[in-house]
């Protein structure tokens, strides 16, 4: 049995490529339009919608689960959660339209929208 | 299914179950959330070339459930199956092919094992913003991948060696 063959190349090579096209088919992370608003939903549906240009600390509670959202300098970030894995408390903040950290266990989904500039991404949804 | 058979899937659960805890214990190498190496899947892989399809599929089902029933919740195993079976039937699939390599079949595996679980996580929350996340995982799948598709390669060279002699 060979160790690699020129199929298995071509196989990473087809996902690596795929994983530098993808972002660029979806069109993120290069919006760079400021959101306005910090959207955040649970349980699939909307809990709360808070101004991106005020500072201040919510805490999203939802039966016994708990998730501390910080909004600063237009940069909305999740500093506490009672989850067990706390990978939102983890990811890094975000200001621009579209972007979203998600925390699994407590299925919440903090969400930054533009209200000036709605990008396509969810209009069929939405 | 012989009494060996059922004793070969016993033996490869159990590695691959303790395999998915010891990697519990030690830190990604990467600072990004949810990345795993996926050392569990070596066991699944070297079952897929020694024992065959069937008892591969026995032995990513045993281990999903059991991880998930220790470690995790109901949640986790919802990821896990979804991430399991896809990354399973892909990998049956490619092998069949005869194309590929072992390294190419894991690396597969990997990449399908993310993508199931995103997918599940999508539905799950009802929202697409989670395959934002998509393209690095790709990239680390495919890394993860390669390293657990070398692990299995010489793991089998070597059970092949002592089946010779024994």
């Amino acid at each position: 049995m060979k160790i690699l063959r020129k199929t298995d190349i071509a196989l990473i090579i087809f996902f690596i490529l795929l994983a530098i096209c993808l972002p660029f088919m979806l069109n993120i992370y290069f919006d760079s339009t400021k959101g306005d608003v910090v959207h955040v939903e649970v349980d699939n549906e909307v809990y709360a919608t808070y101004p991106l240009n005020v500072d201040a600390t919510y805490v999203i509670q939802v039966d016994d689960r708990s998730n501390t959202l910080l909004i600063q300098n237009g940069v909305a970030k999740i500093i506490d959660a009672n989850c067990q894995d706390k990978l939102c408390v983890h990811q890094a903040g975000i200001s621009t339209n579209n972007r979203a950290i998600v925390c699994l266990p407590n299925h919440v989904i903090i969400e930054i929208i533009s209200e000036t500039n709605q990008s396509t991404i969810d209009s069929i949804s939405s | 299914m012989n009494t060996k058979q059922i004793s070969n899937i016993a033996v490869l659960s159990a590695m691959a179950i303790i395999l998915s805890y010891f990697e519990r214990m030690i830190p990604a190498p990467v600072p990004v959330p949810g990345i795993k190496l996926g050392l569990a899947n070596v066991v699944v892989v070297i079952c897929l070339y020694y024992l065959g399809p069937k008892q591969a599929f026995g032995i990513s089902i045993l281990r999903v459930l059991v991880v998930s029933i220790l470690f995790g919740g109901l949640s986790s195993m919802l990821y896990s199956l979804s991430g399991g079976l896809l990354s399973f039937f892909g990998m049956v699939l490619l092998k069949k092919t005869n194309l590929f390599s072992i390294i190419g079949v894991s690396v597969f595996g990997a990449v399908l094992h993310s993508t199931g679980q995103i997918m599940m996580a999508c539905f799950i929350l009802d929202t697409s913003k989670l395959l934002y996340y998509l393209p690095i995982l790709i990239m680390c799948s495919v890394i993860a991948g390669i390293i657990t598709g070398l692990i299995a390669y010489y793991t089998l060279a070597n059970l092949n060696t002592i089946n010779r002699i024994s």
